[in-house]
């Protein structure tokens, strides 16, 4: 068993009961600004151990029960709401992560602390799609020239937007990796294979099961920097585990699909850390089959680094090795993103603007 | 405790009970140790072992402000939404960030921007936001045997209405300073703090009966919004119900994540109490009036 306190409460929640205070002190402080403690919450509410924590803990965990609450009933009002506005727009719209977990009811959503909305559409549909929602108060946030050309050109999503007077935060993609990177998953295959929604008699689509963990994994493990991200690998660990328990060729299928979307490598990743710090039931043979597999020198290197660079630290305590993990993921994260040429000219301009900044 | 050990203590980190919350504070400034041991005196340390709702420290923010202009801030898990204020200013800054805590992370109670206020067990909500007279007003009772239940924060529990006691050091500023002082020279005020970003500010220290009394919730008889005018007579009036409603949810903290449960909760805190609008042109007239409320 894992000697980390948040580890074992993730994976054991029952264990939450023999915590001493300091434990809780340094825990708290580590899972709030990660999301994770609407997780806690609802893993010792599972596990009928609540009653016997320390009562301020308890009173903390009421509040964010209180406010994963709201927030489910709040992503789909804005699920609704997006469709509203999009009602004279001839295109299908698939909810991506939260709002998708709200609208199914899925396990994951319970304990989840996370107010955004994304949505995906096809690219051909942005500039209607995208005036629609600026006419329901949907507006760009200011962004210079370069970076709205960065999102524009290279990116898969718009720009993100705001609403104006909900202050809800939406990002409208039209595929799940920036066009920039190496991997190219397939966005027709994932608006194609789209499964049906109703939102409050609204139709609306979600992606498939298998493409569902698959942008969760490329999110985590292709697009991002894997910094204090705990919680996007309990999302992944928590998915799996429902789609598994409800279809036995599941995990077949996340396989034949991650060959679509060539997301071999970071599905790879995923469940190998998903097992390694959750204690995920991934079948044997599934990491086998995937294809393409990270070669040994990365995977050494990922199995160095990724541990230490994910689970959050405490924000008066980073360990100068979780520091360094970060650090070089970071890099790692940026190179996955654009090619090398591109990358450099990237970084160029934007230490370019942050020295202009600093000078005043 | 005396203050060389609440120093120590403070400098380590200490578990502070703020009913009804448990508060982790830990800060080698000089200035909040003193601080803490003037307005929270009456308060209790609690043991160690004790797991804390919030965490925060007060310190310098390094770098050039070690040796020239030095900076107090408050750090909590997360980016706080405030800028750093001069060390003197520290006991403001800690406030502050415990204010900014209660009222942000707090979903067990619905929250009123309001004093709270009590005479024979009969609790009067006063609502407002700064600068409108209901923290003047709160000293100015207690000072008169009212129980201080809340100064800042009414933690109401949405089905019964009952209010959960959270007694602070009280918030004066500018002019109430003066006029707390003159009416009551015998509270204990914290030194003044002058041109801090909204002007000059003070506390009242919380009596030993507010801190022991804080564990028996008390339910609200009435909700008074205070209107110092010194150009008007003495006056209540009645507010009407659907004024009423809009003016407790503007002053909600967290009314949007109750959903129906605070709409019902306002709404029966409306209907089923007074809601006055009460104008005074000094604090005798207004304590006055509040007594004629509970009557």
């Amino acid at each position: 068993m894992t000697p980390d306190p948040l580890l074992r409460s993730l994976r054991d929640p029952a264990s939450m009961a023999t915590l001493t205070a300091a434990d809780w002190t340094g825990m708290m402080q580590r899972v709030r600004p990660r999301a994770l403690l609407g997780k806690l919450a609802r893993g010792a509410a599972e596990a009928g151990v609540t009653g016997v924590l320390p009562a301020a803990v308890q009173r903390q965990f009421a509040s964010v029960d209180r406010l994963c609450a709201y927030n489910d009933e709040h992503l789909k009002a804005e699920a609704f709401l997006v469709l509203h506005a999009l009602r004279e727009v001839e295109t299908p719209v698939v909810f991506l992560k939260g709002a998708a977990y709200a609208l199914l009811g899925l396990q994951v959503a319970r304990g989840r602390v996370s107010s955004d909305v994304d949505i995906l559409v096809p690219r051909d549909r942005l500039p209607a799609v995208e005036s629609a929602l600026g006419g329901a108060g949907w507006l760009g946030v200011k962004l210079d020239a370069y970076d709205q050309r960065y999102y524009r050109e290279w990116m898969h999503e718009l720009p993100p937007l705001q609403h104006q007077h909900r202050a809800t935060t939406m990002d409208v993609h039209h595929t799940i990796l920036p066009l920039s990177g190496r991997i190219r998953p397939d966005a027709q295959a994932l608006l194609r294979d789209a499964v049906p929604v109703e939102v409050m008699g609204r139709a609306a689509f979600v992606l498939q099961p298998a493409d569902m963990v698959i942008h969760a994994a490329l999110h985590l493990f292709q697009d991002g920097d894997l910094a204090e991200r705990l919680r996007e690998l309990v999302d992944l660990h928590e998915l799996a585990g429902e789609f598994a328990a409800s279809d036995t060729a599941f995990w077949d299928t996340l396989a034949e699909r991650s060959r679509l979307h060539q997301a071999g490598r970071p599905l790879y990743y995923a469940f190998h850390f998903a097992r390694r710090l959750l204690g995920t039931p991934v079948p044997d043979g599934f990491l086998g089959g995937l294809s393409p597999r990270p070669g040994p020198i990365s995977m050494a290197l990922m199995d160095t680094l990724a541990p230490a660079a994910i689970v959050p630290s405490h924000p008066d305590r980073v360990p100068p090795g979780a520091a360094l993990a970060r650090l070089l993921l970071f890099i790692r994260s940026h190179w996955l993103r654009m090619p090398p040429l591109l990358l450099a000219r990237h970084l160029a301009i934007k230490a370019w603007d942050a020295l202009r900044r600093r000078l005043g | 405790m005396d203050p060389v050990a609440l120093s120590r203590r403070l400098a380590a980190g200490a578990v502070l009970s703020v009913p009804p919350f448990a508060v982790r504070l830990q800060t080698p400034l000089h200035v909040l140790q003193r601080s803490l041991h003037m307005l929270y005196g009456e308060f209790d340390l609690l043991d160690d072992g004790e797991a804390p709702d919030f965490v925060i420290r007060v310190s310098g923010t390094g770098g050039l402000h070690r040796f020239m202009r030095r900076q107090a801030m408050a750090f909590i898990d997360t980016p706080p939404p405030y800028t750093p204020l001069p060390e003197r200013m520290a006991p403001i800054m800690f406030e502050q960030a415990l204010n900014w805590c209660v009222a942000t992370r707090t979903l067990t109670h619905l929250i009123l921007h309001a004093a709270v206020v009590a005479k024979n067990g009969r609790a009067v909500i006063v609502p407002g936001q700064s600068g409108q007279g209901k923290s003047t007003l709160c000293a100015a009772l207690v000072a008169r045997g009212w129980r201080h239940v809340s100064d800042e924060f009414a933690l109401m529990d949405p089905s019964t209405l009952a209010i959960t006691a959270h007694p602070r050091p009280i918030s004066l500023k500018n002019r109430s300073l003066e006029v707390v002082a003159a009416w009551a020279p015998e509270m204990a005020q914290s030194p003044a703090y002058e041109g801090t970003p909204k002007g000059t500010i003070g506390y009242v220290r919380p009596s030993r009966a507010a801190v022991e009394s804080a564990p028996e919730p008390v339910t609200p008889v009435a909700v008074v919004f205070p209107r110092f005018d010194p150009a008007q007579a003495p006056a209540l009036d009645a507010m009407g119900k659907a004024a009423a409603f809009i003016a407790l949810t503007a002053c909600s903290v967290n009314y949007r994540e109750f959903g129906q449960a605070g709409f019902d909760a306002i709404g029966r805190l409306v209907d089923g109490n007074p809601v006055l609008g009460a104008t005074y042109p000094d604090t005798g007239s207004a304590v006055a009036l509040l007594e004629q409320v509970v009557g």
